[in-house]
């Protein structure tokens, strides 16, 4: 029996899921670097490159999630949720006490934090939708 | 006893027992039931109660009724 195969799949796939969006991201970073498009100039030709980088972050990221097993699943989603919420909420403050309220930085930080709270009521419904059955 | 225990619930088990019986380090128990080292480590702690699908898995491999793996602890005569 081996020892290691099942840690050297997930760690296979772990390095893919990284890899691979940076053989898109790079070469993107770099034309649009190149580029120096101003603020909104180019803009469904950035919207569109950076949603291509995540679209295929998201793909390269399954075969990672369900190679991990339960627990790592597990902390990671409770890193995520509590880790991602305590550090988002800290640099949130240090944003309104430092930058002001009114700041362009905080005006980003509240548009961040509505994509992520609409995403979540999505992603919740989806969940709970597919999760219906038969009550008696 | 129906009710749940007072207190946060831990499910112990003899994972490691079992484990040791069959002469298996927890590397070579984590790959064949294809888990992690790190899983299999917390679960003989008593610090990680798996999903029912791993606590099948588990048993399978062991030849063994779920909770003769795993003791209910909302059972009277689950092992302490």
């Amino acid at each position: 029996m081996s020892s290691s195969n099942y840690s050297h799949k997930l760690r296979k796939v772990t390095w893919r899921s990284f890899l691979v969006p940076m053989i898109v991201a790079v070469p993107l970073a770099v034309i649009f670097n190149s580029a120096e498009p101003g603020p909104g100039e180019h803009f469904w030709w950035v919207l569109a490159g950076i949603l291509l980088v995540f679209a295929v972050s998201f793909a390269a990221a399954v075969p990672w999630w369900r190679t991990m097993d339960d627990m790592q699943k597990h902390g990671h989603m409770i890193s995520w949720y509590w880790g991602g919420m305590a550090g988002g909420s800290a640099m949130f403050a240090w944003l309104v006490a430092g930058a002001g309220a009114q700041s362009d930085a905080v005006k980003g930080a509240v548009a961040l934090l509505l994509a992520q709270v609409v995403g979540f009521l999505i992603f919740w419904a989806v969940w709970m939708w597919l999760r219906r059955g038969e009550s008696s | 006893m129906d009710v749940a225990p007072p207190g946060r619930v831990i499910v112990k088990n003899c994972l490691r027992e079992l484990r040791k019986a069959r002469s298996l380090n927890q590397a070579e128990l984590a790959d064949a039931v294809e888990v992690s080292r790190q899983t299999i480590i917390a679960m003989e702690a008593d610090k990680y109660d798996p999903s029912l699908p791993m606590a099948y898995r588990l048993a399978a491999f062991f030849g063994v009724a779920v909770e003769d793996l795993f003791f209910n602890p909302w059972r009277e005569d689950a092992a302490s």
